[in-house]
């Protein structure tokens, strides 16, 4: 039966040598490597869910008179994208759980798609010849969080609807064409009646076509350049070592697929997200406090919180105050992931061929600045709620504010120093790991005793 | 111990008879993580005919695929080959004479491009021509902003009324309160959205032109944040401060709701109010700037 | 420096002194000093609520509810019975100390309903101003929607959609840093009279809105709402504070990657490990790989 299809599709297409050797590709199963996976399967997920969700979901900002399972809002004034939201909510079988799976899928997605660059980022994976690779991936996680923010606001609840009006302000700072990206983007000013449905188009048919060419070359790539591989274990540049794809790799890999599914269903049945019944319909006139987007935009929102009152006017012309954080801000950011591979080199020198992952402490520097990257973007995200911050521990939202503003600086520049000590200390010590590494390494005149470390 | 002596001493095991260590069979565990997965998928299908239950749907679903995912791991790990197989990387470079034979293949073709110059610019004529015709649909998907940011619905005599197009008296709003108001035939209308609140006897401080803005101590500014456009929607009478709930913006409603703390650079402006014959209050004209967040030619 | 210093440190022990002197000072009602009970039930209401008063409210609020440097006058509008009625019903009055901010039960004393009754009653014959205690039905005329409506239109931008309250702008005057009026609070136990008056009342920093704005059929649509609002439906799972997308955050990464890190890590090696040997009972697989690479 096998030798058959093989015979058939060989005779076609003259594949019999591509698939074996296929099933031969030997894959590096380090654990750090399954990330991107964990990525990858929460697309799946997301598509599967998603093309349900759309046999159910109306894009339309008609306002009609809602008559459904939800008693407490029965005869309210909504949208029908609001209204049919709902009802796969109440009263489509399964279909609550296809929306939180779907929601929760999304938040993870990104997650690991941070945590994924993270590794690609401090391991140096993206040396020559896998430049082309991360920038793809740069291009994929801005598109990620581009089609979560789009996907949360279909359902034109009070709370997403306030994040739409501060996406138009954002992109109504943009100086000369601004008011003219807005009122392109969202068809006339604010609120127009056409944002849903572009948003729903954007979001159901665009971004996922984009992002799954994107993920197929990212693959290919991948594939034609064999998988990177930590240093040590007698691993070299000239090879790569591991399970062979067929049958170990695959099934191994169809595992992390399922275990990837189960625990999106897990949350989606177990964790209520997004209850947009409770937050209300939306209309532009009313809002809601607390007031935070999801996770992944919460680095922007942050930014915007923390900004001081500045803005830029001068001859009769104005560069407003949301442009500084987020449009410099989240241009600024992309545009220092894009070019970074090429930084690096530049500043470093390094043009070589790199095949063998870079140990953190032979790239001080790097990791440094990674980490201190990181802290920045952590504390702008924890910024996003200071107002939760205030009411938690008690203290005015104004000086919670002004620590976060302190904090921003402060906390980045500590976690460089602290990290680049620490690796210059581990590499001149030449301890196998931190936990053997000596006290005194720490001091900066440290010079091992005896023999010269092992590099 | 006496007792020591007096037992007889077991022989020490000998080493031929002592049991081989055998590592327990990952087959079970493997056929045990799919079985749960099955009855998972059982009462799944049951939990689903009768009317279906989002947590142990989740659940169950939860069991049903960790079961698989357990089981093929589990086999992947233990019953497959590791390796690790070695396998050699390919010269990723084709050389330089591969380079060069491409370049030359790909030169080749581009050289009628030399060779044609006046077809060349006429090609770029007509295909910066097709461009500029594709900008149309592209204008299509949205109005020129024109002045549309400039004005509101707001008019000289326009009625206040609220959400459900009741009209307001001023001695309606006793001290201390707010309420949402827009002008009268466009209630809900995004950017006409005014705040109008009463404050104490002889509380109104007004900036120089604006005596006759109140009536009755009752004040009316715009509800759009002029930072990012979030209905400023918190009012706390006691300190006479407007605060937006999106990024913590504090106007002063005494101060011509002046920003005090957080990210905006502009007051609120303020609808300047009268009353009509019939006691009810109107606006006396549009508000006397753009209300809302900046943009670039705001100030023209 | 040194002399400055102490001469900035004599007023301000003296000041301290004062100040405790006050604050301590074992007034008609201290807390140390049980409640006594009330008069039996054959006196006049008014004597009982004067008795009250003068027992617990008198120090801080004046023998006729005039004010004191502690205190605020009572019978200056808008204050009337409807606000007596809620700081004693919620718990809020009387304060342990006069600088205290008001606190959902924090009060010295909680009251039966009679004696508040009385209280009210004999605080109108003094004030005779402000508004009465609102009358709240039991069920709306025509479903929750109306409520949500106007909940959402007039309450959820400070107490929030769910009504787990918020956070406002800065410590207002009076206050000190932190106190509970920096914040709004959750309304999840309020009960439908305590909404009612609230709405029409506005107790500390927080609006009113009178008869014209929202109606008697408005609050009572509103109060209904809040009642639900203490136990609303939940029906995806755990719902985490209601919060919002802040907690989804946290259970996304900590639980959902959390817990995909950790399979990873069972599916894959650690460096320096050696790939698991394949177990004794499948040594013809492991065979018929080998013989093929």
């Amino acid at each position: 039966m096998i030798r058959r299809t093989i015979r058939f599709f060989d005779e076609r297409l003259h594949a019999s040598r591509f698939v074996r050797s296929s099933l031969d590709k030997v894959f590096p199963d380090h654990y750090a490597f399954l990330f991107g996976e964990i990525a990858l399967y929460c697309f799946i997920v997301l598509l599967g869910t998603g093309v349900f969700l759309t046999f159910f979901f109306n894009a339309s900002s008609t306002e009609v008179t809602y008559h459904g399972a939800y008693h407490p809002l029965v005869g309210a004034t909504v949208s029908d994208a609001f209204r049919s939201t709902l009802d796969l909510s109440f009263s489509v079988r399964a279909g609550l759980v296809m929306r939180q799976v779907h929601h929760w899928a999304a938040l993870v997605f990104i997650a690991a798609i941070v945590v994924h660059l993270c590794r690609v980022f401090f391991s140096g994976a993206f040396r020559k010849p896998r430049e082309l690779n991360w920038m793809i991936g740069v291009t994929m996680l801005i598109l990620a969080i581009f089609n979560g923010f789009a996907g949360y606001s279909l359902p034109d609840d009070l709370l997403s609807g306030t994040g739409l009006r501060i996406a138009f302000s954002i992109a109504e700072s943009i100086p000369l064409v601004g008011t003219w990206i807005a009122f392109m983007l969202f068809g006339g000013e604010y609120p127009s009646h056409r944002i849903i449905g572009r948003l729903f188009a954007l979001h159901t048919i665009i971004v996922p076509a984009l992002l799954v060419g994107l993920i197929s070359v990212h693959l290919a790539m991948v594939w034609r350049q064999k998988h990177t591989q930590f240093p040590g274990d007698g691993h070299t540049e000239d090879t790569v070592e591991g399970p062979k794809l067929w049958p170990t790799y695959a099934m191994k890999s169809l595992g992390l697929f399922f275990a990837v599914a189960a625990v999106l269903c897990l949350l989606g049945g177990l964790f209520q997200i997004n209850p947009i019944w409770l937050y209300g319909p939306y209309h532009a006139f009313q809002v809601s406090s607390p007031a935070q987007p999801d996770w992944y935009m919460g680095w922007l929102e942050g930014a915007l919180r923390l900004m001081p009152p500045w803005e830029i006017r001068a001859f009769g012309f104005e560069i407003p105050n949301p442009f500084f954080p987020a449009v410099l801000l989240a241009g600024g950011t992309f545009l220092g992931l894009y070019l970074w591979p090429f930084l690096e080199a530049r500043v470093t020198g390094d043009r070589g061929e790199h095949h063998l992952l870079g140990r953190l402490r032979d790239h001080p520097f790097r990791t440094a600045l990674g980490a201190a990257t990181l802290s920045f973007y952590s504390v702008l995200f924890f910024a996003a709620s200071n107002d939760l911050v205030a009411k938690w521990l008690k203290v005015p939202v104004s000086d919670i504010t002004n620590a976060f503003r302190v904090a921003v600086f402060a906390v980045p520049a500590l976690v460089f120093g602290v990290t680049h000590r620490l690796l210059r200390s581990l590499a001149r010590s030449g301890a196998p790991r931190f936990s053997e590494m000596p006290r005194q390494a720490l001091r900066k005149g440290f010079r091992p005793v005896g023999s010269a470390p092992e590099s | 111990m006496s007792t020591e002596e007096s037992l007889p001493q077991r022989p020490p095991p000998q080493p031929e008879l002592q049991p081989e260590p055998q590592p327990p069979s990952p087959t079970r565990a493997i056929a045990l993580s799919f079985a749960v997965s099955l009855a998972a998928s059982i009462a799944l299908c049951v939990v689903y005919i009768f009317g279906g239950q989002p947590q142990l749907e989740g659940l169950l679903l939860f069991f049903g695929l960790g079961g698989v995912a357990a089981g093929l791991i589990q086999w992947g790990g233990k019953l497959l080959p590791q390796g690790p197989y070695v396998q050699q990387r390919h010269e990723l470079t084709s050389g330089e004479q591969s380079q060069e034979a491409t370049t030359d293949t790909l030169e080749e073709g581009l050289a009628t491009l030399d060779r044609r110059r006046l077809l060349v610019r006429l090609l770029g004529g007509a295909i910066v021509g097709l461009g500029a015709a594709l900008v149309f649909p592209v204008r299509s998907l949205g109005e020129r902003p024109g002045g549309s940011l400039f004005r509101t619905p707001w008019r000289r005599g326009s009625r206040v009324v609220d959400e459900h197009d009741k009209p307001v008296r001023p001695e309606d709003l006793p001290v201390g309160t707010v309420l949402t108001v827009f002008p009268e035939g466009n209630s809900g209308a995004a950017d006409a959205q005014t705040l109008l609140i009463r404050l104490g006897h002889g509380d109104y401080r007004p900036r120089p032109g604006r005596e006759d803005w109140a009536v009755d101590d009752v004040v009316a500014f715009s509800k759009v944040c002029p930072h990012a456009g979030c209905p400023v929607g918190l009012y706390e009478p006691d300190t006479h401060r407007l605060y937006c709930p999106c990024h913590q913006s504090v106007f002063d409603v005494l101060d011509a709701a002046e920003p005090k703390s957080g990210p905006a650079t502009r007051p609120l402006p303020q609808l300047p109010l009268a009353v009509d014959g019939e006691g009810y209050l109107v606006a006396r004209s549009d508000y006397h700037e753009p209300i809302g967040p900046g943009f670039w030619n705001r100030d023209r | 420096m040194k002399a400055l210093k102490a001469a900035l440190a004599a007023p301000a022990v003296a000041a301290v002194l004062a100040v405790a002197a006050c604050t301590n000072h074992p007034g008609p009602y201290h807390p140390s000093v049980p409640p006594q009970a009330a008069s039996p039930a054959a006196t006049p209401n008014g004597d009982v609520g004067r008795v009250l008063y003068l027992r617990d409210c008198a120090w801080c609020h004046g023998g006729s509810a005039e004010g004191t440097p502690r205190a605020p006058d009572l019978r200056q509008a808008p204050r009337g019975s409807a606000d007596v009625d809620f700081v004693l019903r919620t718990r809020r009055m009387p304060l342990r100390k006069p600088e205290d901010p008001m606190r959902r039960g924090a009060a010295t004393t909680v009251y039966s309903a009679a004696d508040r009754a009385a209280i009210v009653g004999y605080l109108r014959t003094l004030t005779g101003t402000g508004p009465e205690i609102p009358a709240v039905g039991a069920e709306p005329s025509a479903g929750l929607s109306h409520g949500a409506e106007l909940y959402f239109a007039n309450c959820a931008a400070c107490h929030s959609s769910t009504g787990i309250g918020g956070t406002l702008s800065a410590t207002p005057k009076g206050a000190e840093a932190g106190a509970p009026e920096s914040f709004v609070p959750p309304v999840t136990s309020s009960s439908r009279i305590e909404v009612a008056e609230a709405i029409r009342v506005g107790p500390g920093t927080m609006p009113l809105f009178g008869p014209e704005t929202l109606s008697e059929d408005d609050v009572t649509a509103i109060a209904a709402y809040v009642q639900y609002l203490r136990s609303p439906a939940d029906p995806g799972g755990l719902a985490t504070g209601h919060i919002g997308p802040v907690s989804e955050g946290a259970v996304g990464w900590i639980i959902g990657l959390g817990l995909l890190v950790a399979v990873s890590r069972w599916i894959g090696t650690r460096s320096g490990e050696e790939p698991p040997p394949v177990g004794p009972n499948e040594p013809e697989e492991a065979e018929a790989m080998k013989a093929r690479t």
